[in-house]
């Protein structure tokens, strides 16, 4: 132990010196276990499996800026997290608001009152509830979510305890280096995580102080995500020797995810299950679904799953409005448009605003050779994302077939025209949601193209209360003195200006 | 251990001039009783449960707690104790009842105030009497299975259980024994909703319908439960298994454990039980 403290002390300010080899990387792990208390008994066994704690603070809503390239919106929250280590699960149970009034951004702003997410992941499952334990409820219902296991099982391998844990699991693999001054675990994980690496700094106590890992994004290719954990204390009711961070800040893409100050932590192994509802476990694997609907000569809707797109036929081109979400869902849009329009070229694709959910397939569709038109606000943002981050951890369309995107700003109206086909773009003022918002109106199918700030309800859905964003988007038609009858929008379901009135009770 | 081998052959000559039962065991198998059934007579002596993981740490070779106090070494007990993951079930309304109960386990786990253990928490027995149509399973206290001694009579010949309205709920409730091949098989229903199923909090109701496994292997005894309780757990949930080895000294006896009487409750000032 001497040695070794005395090789760490050699090596101190000096970044990235390996010190020890596999075994002794062990060695490293196993006293940073012992510093979070994990290690107990006569039999000296990692005994904490389960975990649960509370705390207050913010959430922000990833790629939902309301300026390109500013942080992420943010919620006030409170937060309780359940944690099973020995089978691989997690709950997250936030309730979110804004308080201090309106905010500008996406991920649900502004919120007409407080908004409870309960988010679980259970071994290969992964599914929303309303309550916890939805499903086991008599008139409750937990929504499967397939998509989100390996996101979720991630966020529990970054804790401080779930990074040990894995780090011993990496055996040799694991490997110890100092970077200013600091002691840094790092290793690969395996299985669903193929390709992602995990690194931990330790604090002077050996306790995990951050943890570091690149994931995919659609957007920001190989994302940075840091985890910061501070102020260790035992904050159990029940004394357990068991250091919890009592400040815990994530970041991704540069800004805060979530910033917590956790006031209780249940470290004695609370009584933690994830048991998966039925229809959970039964609900197919999602895979990407393109329904085409024809709305009007030349107009087509392209639905089957969250975020839609509109197909418009030119004469000698067809025009793509959103390559939303990422490259599978955009390349199975390009391919539905190509049958639908038969022949055209996609010349150009427009995209409504810079939210992640909107952009995450902006890049497939560069990749077909489509011109980009976009708000004046997003043309450099996208140019400096796309020019600067790599995509290397799965390359996507566009990393494959580099090709350099040709992206046209839009500044307050573009039109398209050739005497077959008209479609006019505009700016959309007086929105909260994003500051590049652009709305399409098609004159001849007197069709009005939104993202988000109208999203329909389903047509039996009793009524809500007035939404801002939607009472805007009804003045901005009249402003421009757009003739619409229906509308398109990109979430939700066709509908008319009849139902956009109703919503915003001007029947 | 030349001297225990020694110890275990005269134990089987010894035996040899016994019954049928004993001529199986000379044999190193499993012995069996005059109508085929396996032999469960005898004096078994528990032995930690297969999760008990050992470790290559030298201050595993003794019982050192952190830094040497009483305190930690219960501390830590309390923390593995909880971290099995094998977890009964429970409907999501209960589940902060469990955590409530656990973490005033003090206060609320009957075996604190020397309340039995009841079935299945009091476990295997340490001792079986085996007749053609009853066991008899005598128990001794050890920390997690109650306090005082106590017994269950088990018939094997092939009744039927009491119909459950007409049972008063008991702490280990009414149980029947079969043999399903030579796997002896206990039935329990007719419990009270007061005992626990493990130190956890892991409460039940009087709908308790407990299935006891009990398969001899040679001088290994083996025993799970599974707990059926559909007013309060989503699924049957079956225990660890525990193994038990017989005690080979023909001369070994149950110790008379001390009667139970509750002094500390009222000067404990955390809630920190093991």
């Amino acid at each position: 132990m001497i040695r070794r403290l005395f090789c760490y002390t050699l090596i101190a300010g000096v970044l990235s010196v390996p010190c020890a080899h596999g075994q002794d990387a062990q060695a490293v792990i196993k006293t940073a276990e012992y510093a979070l208390g994990m290690i107990r008994g006569p039999q000296r066994i990692d005994a904490v499996n389960t975990l649960e704690y509370w705390g207050t603070g913010s959430t922000y809503a990833f790629g939902q800026a309301y300026h390109p390239g500013s942080a992420w919106p943010e919620f006030k929250a409170t937060y309780h997290a359940s944690l099973s280590y020995g089978v691989p699960g997690m709950r997250v149970d936030v309730t979110r608001s804004n308080p201090d009034g309106p905010i500008q951004g996406g991920g649900g702003l502004p919120l007409a009152a407080p908004q409870r997410q309960i988010q679980v992941v259970s071994g290969r499952f992964a599914w929303n509830e309303p309550v916890p334990g939805a499903g086991f409820i008599a008139g409750s219902t937990a929504v499967p979510t397939p998509d989100a296991v390996n996101d979720r099982l991630l966020q529990l391998w970054m804790t401080p305890f779930g990074v040990l844990k894995m780090a011993a699991k990496a055996g040799a693999a694991a490997k110890v280096t100092t970077e200013a001054g600091a002691t840094v675990i790092t290793f690969p994980l395996s299985g669903a995580f193929e390709g992602i690496s995990l690194k931990a700094t330790l604090n002077a106590k050996n306790q995990v102080e951050r943890v570091e890992a690149r994931t995919n994004d659609p957007v920001l290719g190989d994302m940075f995500t840091e985890t910061t954990y501070s102020d260790y204390k035992d904050l159990s009711e029940i004394t357990t020797d068991v250091p919890f961070p009592s400040h815990i800040v994530q970041k991704q893409g540069g800004f805060p995810v979530l910033d917590l100050t956790i006031t209780k932590a249940d470290t004695n192994n609370p009584y933690v299950v994830f048991p998966v509802p039925d229809n959970v476990e039964k609900a197919p694997p999602s895979g990407v679904k393109v329904e085409t609907q024809k709305v009007s000569d030349g107009v087509w809707y392209l639905t089957g799953g969250t975020h839609h797109s509109v197909a418009v036929e030119f004469k000698d081109y067809a025009v793509l409005v959103e390559c939303p979400l990422n490259d599978d869902r955009a390349l199975a849009v390009i391919d539905a448009v190509k049958k639908t329009i038969p022949n055209k070229p996609i010349r150009y694709v427009v995209n409504t605003h810079h939210h992640f959910d909107h952009l995450g397939g902006l890049r497939a569709c560069a990749a077909e050779g489509a011109t980009i038109l976009t708000a004046t606000g997003n043309k450099p943002y996208y140019e400096e994302l796309w020019g600067r981050l790599p995509h290397t951890m799965k390359p996507d369309r566009l990393a494959k077939t580099p090709k350099k995107p040709v992206i046209e700003a839009v500044a307050d109206k573009r039109v398209l025209s050739d005497g077959t086909q008209t479609l006019e773009l505009y700016h959309l003022q007086g929105t909260s949601h994003a500051d590049t918002m652009l709305i399409g109106y098609l004159p001849k199918a007197k069709v009005l193209i939104e993202a988000d700030v109208y999203n329909p309800a389903p047509p039996n859905a009793p009524a809500g209360p007035v939404v801002k964003e939607n009472v805007n988007l009804y003045e901005q038609i009249k402003r421009l003195n757009l003739d619409v009858q229906q509308i398109t929008p990109l979430h939700g379901r066709l509908v008319t200006i009849a139902d956009l009135k109703k919503a915003i009770g001007q029947n | 251990m030349k001297r225990q081998n020694f110890g275990y052959l005269l134990l089987g000559v010894a035996l040899c001039l016994a019954p049928a039962r004993a001529m199986a065991q000379a044999n190193h198998g499993t012995p069996r009783t005059a109508d085929g059934h396996p032999d469960l007579h005898g004096l078994w002596i528990a032995r930690a449960g297969a999760n008990f993981v050992q470790s290559d740490d030298p201050l595993a070779q003794n019982l050192a707690s952190r830094d040497g106090t009483l305190l930690n070494f219960e501390r830590d007990n309390a923390m593995i104790r909880r971290s099995d993951p094998n977890k009964p079930l429970y409907k999501p309304e209960f589940w902060e009842k469990i955590q409530k109960l656990d973490q005033n386990g003090n206060s609320e786990d009957p075996s604190f105030g020397c309340m039995p253990a009841g079935v299945p928490r009091m476990g295997p027995p340490a001792k079986i009497v085996q007749t053609p149509t009853e066991l008899v399973f005598l128990y001794v206290s050890g920390g997690a299975q109650g306090w005082g001694d106590t017994y269950r009579v088990i018939p094997t010949d092939g009744r039927e259980h009491t119909p459950l309205d007409d049972l008063d709920g008991t702490w280990k409730g009414e149980s029947i024994g079969r043999w399903e091949g030579d796997t002896l098989v206990i039935d329990s229903i007719g419990f009270n909703d007061t005992s626990w199923l493990d130190i956890t909090g892991y409460f039940h109701s009087e709908n308790m319908h407990v299935i006891e496994r009990m398969h001899r292997d040679g001088d290994t005894l083996t025993w799970q439960a599974t707990v059926e309780d559909p007013d309060v757990l989503i699924r049957p949930w079956t225990m660890n298994p525990r193994a038990l080895k017989l005690n080979p000294d023909p001369k070994a006896w149950l110790m008379e454990t001390l009667p139970c009487v509750e002094h500390d409750l009222s000067h404990l000032v955390t809630k920190e039980h093991h």
